[in-house]
């Protein structure tokens, strides 16, 4: 690979109607690293995943993704082109199994080996799923069904994966695992942009970060630095 | 005792092709959150084909079997024609507006109505028997013809409900159902599963159509009174739910010979739309849906 950025937004704007969501957004994921985007409810942060993926048309700026603008294309085809989003709430179609779930993870997927690999690892990763894999993915607990929404996202298998408050209303231990498995994932090589008002893990286990506010991007840098700054621990750390 | 049989008989018989036509609806509804007030028309041109297909050929010198089975096809693929011209130009721009749907097929349903009048003319056609015979089962009668026709709904409704519970594209048309957006980020693409969705959901009331050709007297508006039931079926089962347009075409259909038997037909009639306003009350979603 010789782009050295997985992704590179620039000046991203997108409104509804006329309400401004975002304003005047950039920010770049290297390769190799997990990235993450700290901000309150409504800062913006759904609406940056939605323009990522397709879902909603920026109007105005730039997003170009390992190398390659993406202005107009579906979300089906980003897909394809390696990017993949766990959306907040979790969006798993609770009416099919586990396993079905898993599958359509890997829709357009043609290589039958590769999928059964990858679906192996998936379970290595959450083996609590293993066990379930015929049940219906609504009657899951919520830690359950995050972590079948991570794996339905891997069987995609993407280079650039988007995690939208993945441990939103999850327990302080469910927490840990998915931070945990959030980092095994980097290692192995897929970039990250993770989306937080978990303030604490998510400048945690990332390397760089940007605080939202308002569809602004007020504060970055190294997460280490941030998460030591007066004015991020008093707004987002509650310290 | 016979009288139960002939009941259930008759039941079944008019139940297999309430199944196909609402199978059809639910799903249309389920991939593109359009009810397809129209759907009727797809059926009612089907019949029609089949009805002016069936005497032309046989003019031609075609064995009464093989007049029906070309025509059968010749409808089916007319049909397919309509709802790929119909998605194309109307119903592809209105998925996911309730209000803008619903005007657009209740217009196509009486625009339809409206040229199949001038194509077929209003007169009332019947077609001669395919198959002669009436079966005796349990002390209840049924004309072979009825049955063959009854047990191949059956089938098509059973093969359609395998394929949506396992096949690829099947797995794709529930999950658009359940949360389209979802669906696209794995990777689903929505516009062409739209599309076939649709297009099964028109060959299903095509089938219907031109199955029960044979059977009823067929005009160029026969479609809005299975429109109705159809419509019902789904509603009380739950819009968007497979199992559900079943459950629901079967309790429509034992309403209908049960009722029509020990009462009126206007009282069976007026039965289901008691059920419906019961089932709305109790779960407003219908006995299968969710949400």
């Amino acid at each position: 690979m010789t782009e050295r950025l997985a992704l590179e937004v620039t000046g991203l704007a997108v409104s509804y109607g006329i309400v401004p969501a975002v304003i005047d957004v950039s920010f770049a994921i290297e390769h190799g690293s997990i990235t993450t985007i700290v901000g309150s409810n409504g800062a913006g942060k759904s609406t940056i995943m939605k323009a990522l993926t397709g879902l909603v048309r920026p109007a105005g700026g730039r997003i170009r993704m390992f190398g390659e603008d993406i202005a107009g294309a579906e979300p089906d085809e980003l897909v394809v082109r390696g990017v993949s989003l766990v959306p907040e709430g979790r969006r798993l179609f609770t009416t099919m199994s586990v396993a079905e779930n898993l599958e359509i993870g890997a829709y357009r997927r043609s290589d039958v080996n590769a999928v059964a690999r990858d679906f192996e690892r998936v379970l290595e990763y959450f083996p609590a799923l293993r066990g379930r894999l015929q049940v219906l993915a609504g009657s899951l607990s919520g830690g359950q069904q995050q972590m079948l929404a991570v794996a339905r996202a891997l069987m995609a298998a993407p280079r650039l994966l988007l995690l939208d408050e993945p441990t939103i209303g999850l327990g302080p231990a469910i927490v840990d695992t998915i931070a945990e498995i959030i980092q095994t994932i980097a290692r192995s090589g897929v970039d990250m942009l993770l989306v937080e008002q978990n303030a604490e893990m998510a400048l945690e286990i990332s390397a760089q970060a940007f605080i939202l506010e308002r569809g602004r991007i007020i504060m970055q840098g190294r997460s280490s630095t941030l998460a030591r700054s007066e004015e991020v621990r008093r707004a987002y750390l509650g310290v | 005792m016979d009288i139960y049989v002939q009941l259930l008989v008759n039941s079944l018989q008019i139940g297999a092709v309430y199944v196909l036509f609402s199978l059809g609806l639910t799903l249309i509804f389920g991939v593109m959150r359009i009810v397809n007030f129209a759907h009727g028309e797809f059926f009612a041109l089907a019949a029609l084909l089949v009805a002016v297909a069936v005497p032309w050929l046989i003019d031609f010198g075609a064995p009464l079997p093989v007049a029906y089975g070309l025509a059968f096809l010749g409808a089916l693929a007319g049909v397919l024609v309509l709802g790929k011209i119909l998605y194309e130009f109307a119903f592809r721009r209105f998925q996911r507006d309730m209000i803008g749907s619903f005007v657009l097929s209740v217009g196509l349903a009486l625009l339809l109505q409206g040229l199949y009048i001038e194509i077929f003319s209003s007169a009332s056609r019947k077609l001669p028997t395919l198959i002669e015979g009436t079966l005796r089962i349990l002390g209840g009668a049924i004309t072979t013809q009825r049955l063959v026709l009854c047990v191949i709904a059956l089938l098509v409704a059973a093969g359609m409900y395998w394929a949506i519970a396992s096949t690829r594209l099947g797995k794709a048309l529930r999950a658009v159902s359940e949360d389209h957006e979802a669906a696209m980020l794995q990777g689903i693409p929505y516009r062409r599963i739209a599309l076939s969705g649709f297009l099964i959901g028109t060959l299903l009331a095509a089938v219907a159509g031109a199955l029960l050709a044979p059977v009823v007297v067929i005009g160029p508006v026969i479609g809005s009174s299975y429109l109705i039931k159809g419509f019902i079926a789904v509603v009380i089962g739950g819009l968007g739910s497979i199992p559900g347009a079943i459950i629901g075409s079967i309790l429509i259909a034992v309403i209908e010979s049960v009722g029509g038997y020990y009462f009126d037909p206007s009282l069976a009639t007026i039965a289901m739309f008691v059920m419906v306003m019961v089932v709305l009350l109790v779960r407003p979603a219908g006995i299968m849906g969710n949400g």
